[in-house]
């Protein structure tokens, strides 16, 4: 308890220290804005229900990316223990696309599929596939031998055997492998948002983010990336801690 | 009748351009229901024997064959019980370690009936209070008696064991060996157990098996003590020093040993070793 009173501790200092620093009036307040002026717009927007939509459409958007991206990396990592041809050609592949910034295939994504959810969406499965597979594979690949023979000598071969062994043995890194998914995903999506710029109606925190500054509403601005700040924060800290704890932690597996 | 049959079989590691001889030429015949040990001086090729007979090695030379059935890969018939203390699932409870086993060996049961017969078994190693623990809340030798109850729940007709009862202390030690006892008569299944301590092999086996360095055997002796054994009288010391004096010439304590060989050997090698066990 005392780490999170720690915590808020240190952000309020630096919110204390922000709002000295704008007030002081070194920069032009239309630029710096106070905290309580990103306050008020993020109370305002909240209100308004603008923040809440815009939430939504990203997180949806995410959604589906991700899941798309988290069965097909399943998918690919276990058939990479069944068959090695695919096993090579999957390392090869990874080798290549995963060190490319996920955001440089958005020229082709747009010339592809057009500027609208689809090419956010498949941008998102992209981001969050290599890190997620290379993952997998790790743990899978570091499975103690021992039970995976145990696993033989009780019969389970191919699919059951990565399904019923595997796969469960290797999930430290399949967790750890979703929390870097899901940060690329996140970071995906509010990055085409803004590249796409005016394009539809529609737009998710990204867009807005981009809205707000083409109106040089700088308070606003801010409190979509505190938004932005506090979903990933509920994610990495509520979700993935639950996983963690109702899982590996559990089971004694989560210190490798 | 033979249920175990090694026919000349041999086992050479590759490491590096380094040919390691783990089992040279072993030829074996176990009958249904016996009780075999293996002794030896550390890395004369005790595990690599048993793995050999459970599947998960490729034999470079000779064969194996299992109530007939030459050995290709890993079985329910022959269940192994490994040295490793992290052979059980570590995402299982003990009692679901064991249904698991069960379930798969018996497809045809309820869940129901899977854990009535699950906590038998636990009940059998002395294990019941910790049935909805998990692994890594068991001592080592706790983790060993859930590995036995698996590896029993299967009903194999060969159960392997490589050093079970190698972490325990000597009262639990002593108590697991009668518990053993007892099992194998109740059940006949054959046993091969493998083992560093002399007076173990002597209170378990119908034979002992005496490897000596570089994977050759030594000597098959038959133990003729009169069950139930006791470490006490005097026959017994006769055949512990018999025992101990085959195994000083094992290759004990940097000695040659007699199995020791020239490394050159003209032997067709092994496949190489690959990821063979899936
Ligand atoms: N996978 C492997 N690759 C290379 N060499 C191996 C492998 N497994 C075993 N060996 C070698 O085979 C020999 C026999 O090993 P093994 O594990 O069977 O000995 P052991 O009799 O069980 O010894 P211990 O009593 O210490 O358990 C050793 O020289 C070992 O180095
Ligand atoms: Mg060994």
């Amino acid at each position: 308890m005392s780490r999170y009173l720690r915590q808020i501790f240190i952000l309020g200092t630096l919110a204390i220290v922000w709002e000295l620093l704008a007030r002081l009036g070194i920069w032009p307040q239309l630029l710096f804005p106070t905290v309580t002026d990103i306050l008020s717009a993020l109370v305002e927007e909240l209100a308004s229900g603008e923040i809440a939509s815009r939430t939504w459409y990203s997180l949806s958007l995410i959604a589906t990316g991700l899941g798309l991206a988290i069965i097909t990396s399943f998918l690919a990592s276990s058939l990479a223990m069944l068959w090695g041809p695919w096993a090579d050609g999957l390392q090869t592949v990874m080798a290549v696309l995963h060190p490319l910034p996920s955001i440089a295939i958005l020229p082709i994504l747009l010339l592809w599929f057009g500027a609208g959810a689809h090419s956010i969406i498949i941008l998102i499965a992209f981001s969050a596939f290599w890190p997620l597979t290379a993952s997998i594979l790790g743990g899978l690949c570091s499975v103690p031998r021992t039970q995976i023979e145990v696993g033989c000598n009780l019969g389970l071969t191919g699919l059951r055997l990565v399904s019923q062994v595997m796969l469960p043995a290797a999930l430290p890194a399949i967790i750890s492998g979703l929390r870097v998914g899901w940060a690329r995903a996140w970071q995906a999506s509010v990055a085409a948002e803004m590249v796409f710029g005016a394009s539809g109606s529609e737009g998710g925190l990204g867009w807005f983010l981009y809205k707000q500054r083409y109106f040089l509403e700088v308070p606003k601005v801010f409190a979509g990336m505190l938004v932005i700040v506090f979903i990933g924060l509920l994610i990495e800290n509520i979700l993935f801690n639950l996983l963690e704890r109702h899982t590996i932690a559990r089971w004694g597996m989560s210190i490798r | 009748m033979i249920q175990v049959e090694f026919q000349g079989v041999g086992k050479t590691f590759q490491t590096g351009n380094q040919e390691i001889v783990a089992l040279d030429d072993i030829c074996l015949q176990v009958r249904q229901g016996e009780f075999w040990t293996i002794i030896g001086p550390s890395g004369s090729g005790k595990t690599t024997l048993l793995r050999c007979l459970a599947g998960f090695e490729f034999l470079t030379a000779g064969k194996i064959y299992v109530s007939g059935h030459q050995v290709s890969a890993p079985g329910r018939d022959r269940m192994m019980v490994f040295q490793d203390l992290d052979q059980l699932f570590p995402w299982r409870t003990v009692l679901s370690n064991v249904m698991l086993a069960l379930k798969l060996a018996q497809p045809g049961t309820t869940p129901a009936e899977r854990k009535s017969l699950a906590l038998d078994y636990l009940d059998l190693m002395g294990l019941i209070e910790y049935a909805h623990f998990y692994p890594y809340q068991l001592s080592g030798g706790m983790k060993q008696r859930v590995a036995i109850a698996r590896a029993l729940g299967v009903k194999p007709s060969v159960l392997l064991m490589d050093e079970p009862f190698g972490s325990l202390d000597a009262i639990t030690r002593s108590g697991l060996q009668k518990e053993l006892l007892r099992i194998w008569h109740e059940t006949g299944v054959t046993i091969i157990f493998v083992t560093h301590n002399i007076e173990e092999a002597l209170l378990l086996a119908d034979q002992i098996v005496v490897l000596a360095r570089g994977g050759t055997i030594r000597a098959v002796v038959k133990n003729v003590l009169a069950r139930p054994r006791s470490t006490k009288n005097a026959s017994f010391t006769t055949a512990w020093q018999h025992l101990h004096h085959l195994l000083e010439q094992s290759g004990y304590r940097g000695q040659p040993g007699t199995a020791s060989r020239p490394s050159l050997d003209p032997r067709p090698l092994a496949r190489p070793l690959g990821q063979a066990t899936l």
